[in-house]
């Protein structure tokens, strides 16, 4: 069969979601809109996460609200990795994307779509956690400058509304 | 040692970039249509089948459903598994153990509908990844950077597995990137996401599979060569790239030590022959080799660096080119296996292991940075493989009782054999 005798089909999922991050992330969501990264502190084994989780995974122990800690809005990285290439097809029409992928409240956010290369994808151990946090590197000037073992410090966008990247990303100190 | 099932037949479609003249369903088909072929079996004697297909990318919710006919899972008792097809074959060996099935097929099928990034970024959680663009590509090289500055290594080791199953590839007429390359290509190559360059990094790859296994008693019957799961062990770790060590996957660790004592094995460098495994990108081969105790931790390097892995070597890896020369969503681990029932019956040609083999490793991996492992120990009876007799029905081997004998014999294989692909 000679493949220009029938039409090949184009199209786009669009189907609108609402994601709760409930108790534990949603206090870690609302920490980053205070500029604050919180962690959660098992009172069994005394690790401390960040970020939130529901469950300690060493001890299986629900954590509660009252086992939240405040860190500093800084750390160390842990690894790292610069992301040259434009992985992405170009980002379609923001309605489209809006209404098949993101929050709807979310809607005119400027990463809807994956970020723009060049940037990092740090793993950073926030001082006074055990655990790592996956966040992100922006910048030439930060990018050149970054290793294992970088001092980080947070950079807080301007309008926050407790989502992830109300800590707009890390930059090395 | 295990030996209550073997494979006893296979095939799958050429991996290839993307087909548009198919229809999924017709890629499938003609798999499992060729493997019971070559075992001699019709759809009748296949007691359940399992599936393995991406919802993401197929762009269908539960997506085995449009496929069932294609893949003869109808009037059977069908499931699937949203993973890996290593892991529908998991099901299925379960299922026979139950006693309740003797035979039973696995099918998966990966095709490109939608770029394999989309796929990646939906497996991310809406809150914490997903806005940070976390897909395949930055997520492994994440893992890769935390695995060289662990054990201070550069990326040298890694482009010599690129250059090992490159080589390898040239050799399997089913894979798609039949081009070798130099240790300075791969090294010179476009960065995607450090460490990862353009050659480090599996291609984007369509193809179906298919297997079949059958309990021990009827394997016998049904191939003079059955390639019997002599173990296998699986293991989930965290899905946050932060809650866990990446540098040295610890699920993996405990999936080969589950497979091993199964299979008896202490040492599996001296107890097996070989490994096929499912490498997404060349850093991975090496992290898998550790997991596997092919190699001290953060020695993996040394396999590539003295030939151990070649083709020729000692111990090969990856002698089909692996998954960097071919790599379809959901069902490069299922390949794996087939590989592995390649090289241990013989019929690998340009690609068959040189020295004697008898029994091989086989590893596949599903999620994020190597999060969930599955490791099987395959191995042939002590002779060596007997030459493969001119495929005929052996229905009247298949011993059935009662309701579903009769309904069997009845039942006509649901497509007429066709010729060969092209």
């Amino acid at each position: 069969m000679d493949s220009n005798q029938y039409r090949v089909l184009e199209g786009n999922i669009s189907v609108p979601y609402r994601w709760t991050p409930g108790d534990i992330y949603g206090r870690f969501l609302g920490g980053l809109k205070e500029k604050k990264i919180l962690g959660f502190r098992c009172p069994e084994c005394k690790k401390v996460y960040a970020p939130a989780t529901d469950i300690c995974t060493a001890c299986y122990y629900g954590f509660k609200p009252e086992d939240q800690v405040e860190l500093p809005d800084a750390g160390v990285v842990k690894s790292f990795t610069v992301v040259r290439a434009n992985l992405w097809p170009p980002k379609p029409d923001p309605e489209v994307v809006a209404k098949a992928i993101a929050p709807t409240k979310l809607e005119d956010h400027p990463l809807l779509w994956p970020p723009a290369p060049p940037y990092a994808l740090v793993s950073v151990k926030i001082e006074g956690a055990d655990t790592e946090f996956i966040h992100m590197v922006k910048g030439e000037r930060n990018l050149g400058k970054l290793k294992v073992g970088s001092k980080v410090k947070a950079v807080w966008a301007e309008q926050r509304e407790g989502y992830l990247l109300d800590l707009d990303h890390f930059e090395v100190a | 040692m295990e030996r209550k099932a073997a494979i006893v037949g296979w095939a799958q479609s050429p991996i290839v970039e993307r087909d548009e003249r198919i229809h999924k369903t017709e890629m499938i088909g003609r798999t499992v249509q060729a493997a019971l072929d070559k075992s001699g079996l019709s759809i009748g004697d296949i007691d359940t089948v399992i599936s393995a297909s991406c919802d993401t990318m197929d762009g269908a919710s539960i997506s085995n459903v449009f496929v069932v006919e294609s893949m003869g899972g109808f009037m059977k008792e069908e499931s699937k598994v949203e993973e890996d097809g290593a892991y529908a074959a998991l099901y299925a060996y379960l299922r026979l153990l139950t006693g309740h099935h003797k035979t039973a097929l696995i099918v998966a099928h990966g095709r490109v509908d939608t770029p394999p990034q989309f796929y990646s970024w939906m497996m991310t959680d809406p809150f914490l990844l997903r806005p940070l663009g976390v897909e395949m590509v930055s997520a492994f090289a994440l893992q890769a950077n935390s695995y060289l500055s662990r054990y201070n290594l550069d990326e040298r080791p890694a482009a010599k597995v690129v250059v090992k199953n490159r080589a390898n590839g040239v050799r399997n007429p089913n894979t798609q990137v039949r081009i070798p390359i130099s240790e300075a290509e791969v090294l010179k190559s476009p960065v995607l996401a450090s460490p990862i360059k353009l050659a480090d990094a599996s291609p984007r790859s369509e193809a179906a599979c298919a297997l079949i296994l059958a309990n021990g008693d009827l394997a016998r019957k049904i191939t003079p060569n059955p390639v019997w799961i002599e173990g296998v062990g699986y293991n989930h770790d965290l899905y946050y790239l932060g809650h866990r060590d990446l540098a040295r996957p610890e699920s993996l660790a405990r999936a080969a030590r589950m497979a091993y004592a199964q299979a008896g094995i202490r040492n599996p460098r001296k107890e097996t022959d070989f490994a096929e495994v499912y490498e997404p990108f060349s850093f991975s081969e090496l992290m898998i080799c550790e997991g596997l105790g092919l190699a001290e931790a953060g020695e993996g390097r040394k396999l590539v660096e003295k030939g151990i892995a070649n083709l020729d070597g000692a111990y090969p890896v990856n002698a089909s080119g692996g998954a960097l020369c071919g790599n379809p969503i959901f069902v490069a681990g299922l390949l794996r296996m087939v590989e592995a029932a390649r090289q241990l019956t013989g019929q690998a040609g340009e690609y068959q292991i040189k020295k004697d083999i008898r029994r091989g490793l086989v590893h596949a991996t599903s999620g994020f940075c190597l999060q969930s492992n599955i490791v099987y120990v395959l191995g042939r009876d002590e002779a060596k493989p007997k030459p493969v007799q001119a495929r005929k029905q052996v229905k009247d081997k298949v011993k059935k009782t009662g309701k579903a004998a009769k309904k069997a014999a009845s039942r006509k294989p649901v497509r007429k054999k066709k010729a060969g692909r092209k």
